[in-house]
């Protein structure tokens, strides 16, 4: 009976310190800063974009009648957005005006952490007004990335703010965190079952497990972007593109976590993303699920290709020998 | 042995010195949270990722169970589903799935009062909408005029949302009446595009809706159009349940 019960302790006990291990082991905020950064540039291009249509998909008439999307969000009190609540030009170029700014600060790192949390809210304004109607993939994952960047120290390197700390004469040595950790944790983690629902949404078509769903994405004139109808004459090819989609997708979130398959996991994404966006026209929405995917790579390797740059920017705007980053 | 930086004279701009290598005092000596704030933080990550795997998993065809965990009931929605609102993560994630389907395209004309007309086009059109993510953002329109809304058939939303893009052709080149009709675009198998068939044939396309909308009609709320019948032609569901014609 003893022996059971210290044996259900040592396990409970164990449990408990790799969850510790996996969750609050401080980590160099790397990975987080770079995420910031090109998350940053994605968010402010996608708003950017908006510019243009701004009246045509946010005014109260446009493409997308407030009215039939107060419907579409019925009993959904939590979907909100500050342009169910603005009708005037004045007010929507307003708010437009304020998130490019903040988007901008974000890519930069000034205010770093401000930025995220108003980011978050912001890109969620622009993403709940167009949904259901206007919004795909880049608009979820936009918003995933900038929910979790606001709980790190996104700024702490390749940022504005770190300029500013080391003009200060603050302290070169950034300090690993338990925030930054956890942040990288739950895009991980998020990743992880996006790929796995992706791939068992795929299940139910019949396409996928024929083998012609690639040719269905690629021969779709109103998504193509790359003329890939030669593919036609290579059946065994689109054939394996799709097996290969699926079976990644449904093991993601298995071999990702291991340092020996991990690197071939991530190199089929570089694959599977930069095809959607060379071929289907779709370059911000494969760009953004590898800037997603960077939550695997470890901050060593991060500063090892980031660094130099870092250090050559700092270098040159600060007046006194500086470290990267 | 680590040098004392400080000692070292300041390097003057012109002639950087290589930067110096940082130092970080090892991860594991370093503070984490507390036992307490651990644990509250644990239970927010468990209910966060619950929340996050459950988004996906109660879209259908799904249990009564996860359903109802996930989602709540339409005069009571959950907790988790306010949650998943709240946040912008009350996602799918069913990309390309079940399977890619056909392409749609909007085509329109506006006319004015003595019915020539004022504007025509079609969206999306890579000639006129650039760049390419302004583009993908019009294909969306097109895409996703058949999504459900809640207690309307999706016959009946899918006029809704048709009518709500001519009322916004009319309002926009103050026209007295907006044509519109939504063509799905078969894509071409495998075999025939080695045939040499043209991916643009007419035989490709197949007109799902058309409608009028006329100046009178925007003095009527928008969601009053579902009532209606249309002007003309009207809803017609896929006869294809494939992505080929």
């Amino acid at each position: 009976m003893s022996i059971g019960l210290g044996a259900t302790r040592d396990y409970w006990s164990s449990v408990w310190q790799a969850w510790n291990r996996f969750w609050f082991t401080p980590t160099d905020p790397a990975t987080l800063s770079i995420i910031r950064m090109l998350a940053g540039a994605m968010l402010f291009y996608t708003h950017l974009v908006w510019t243009r249509d701004l009246g045509a998909f946010f005014g109260p008439d446009g493409w997308l009648p407030l009215e039939l999307m107060r419907e579409a969000h019925a009993g959904r009190t939590f979907a909100w957005s500050l342009f169910f609540h603005i009708e005037s030009p004045v007010g929507l170029w307003t708010v437009h005006i304020i998130a490019l700014i903040v988007f901008f600060c974000l890519m930069v790192g000034l205010f770093s952490r401000v930025m995220a949390i108003l980011a978050f809210l912001l890109a969620i304004t622009y993403a709940n007004r167009i949904t259901p109607g206007a919004y795909f993939g880049l608009d979820k994952i936009n918003c995933m990335l900038a929910m979790y960047l606001m709980l790190g120290p996104c700024g702490a390197r390749y940022s504005i703010d770190r300029l500013w700390r080391m003009r200060r004469g603050k302290a070169a040595t950034i300090l690993p965190s338990s925030a930054a950790n956890v942040a990288i944790r739950l895009i991980q983690l998020h990743m992880c079952i996006i790929y796995l629902f992706s791939g068992l949404g795929k299940l139910q078509g019949p396409a996928w497990w024929d083998g012609e769903a690639v040719w269905m994405s690629v021969a779709n004139l109103e998504y193509q972007s790359l003329d890939m109808m030669w593919l036609a004459r290579h059946t065994w090819l689109y054939n394996l593109m799709t097996h290969v989609t699926v079976f990644w997708e449904l093991t993601y979130a298995v071999f990702i976590w291991n340092r020996y398959t991990r690197p071939w996991v991530l190199s089929i994404a570089v694959l599977v993303h930069g095809g959607i966006a060379l071929a289907l026209g779709m370059a911000t929405f494969g760009l953004v699920m590898l800037i997603g995917n960077l939550a695997f790579i470890s901050p060593s390797a991060i500063q090892r290709l980031a660094n130099p740059i870092a250090s050559r920017i700092s270098l040159a705007s600060v007046a006194r020998d500086g470290a990267g980053g | 042995m680590r040098k004392n930086r400080s000692k070292q004279p300041a390097n003057p701009v012109s002639q950087p010195a290589p930067p110096v290598r940082e130092t970080s005092p090892p991860a594991e000596n370093l503070r984490r949270p507390g036992l307490v704030a651990r644990g509250l933080i644990s239970a927010l990550l468990l209910w966060h990722l619950f929340a996050v795997f459950m988004a996906p998993l109660s879209l259908p065809p799904t249990s009564q169970l996860v359903s109802e965990l996930a989602q709540g009931g339409p005069a009571a929605p959950s907790l988790m589903q306010g949650y998943l609102d709240a946040l912008y993560i009350n996602h799918g994630y069913h990309f390309f799935a079940p399977e890619p389907g056909p392409g749609h395209l909007i085509h329109y004309d506006v006319l004015d009062d003595r019915r020539q007309k004022i504007a025509t086009g079609k969206f999306p059109d890579l000639k006129e909408y650039w760049p390419r993510l302004r583009y993908h953002r019009y294909f969306m329109l097109a895409e996703q005029a058949e999504l459900p809304f809640p207690n309307r058939e999706a016959a009946e939303a899918q006029k809704l949302v048709l009518d709500g893009y001519a009322r916004h052709l009319l309002r926009r080149h103050d026209g007295s009446e907006t044509r519109l009709r939504r063509d799905r675009h078969y894509i071409l198998s495998p075999k025939d595009s080695l045939n040499g068939d043209d991916p643009n044939d007419r035989g490709l396309f197949e007109t799902m809706f058309q409608t009028v909308q006329r100046a009178s009609d925007l003095t009527q709320p928008e969601s009053a159009s579902a009532t209606r019948q249309p002007a003309y032609g009207g809803v017609h569901l896929p006869t294809s349940p494939r992505s080929y014609r």
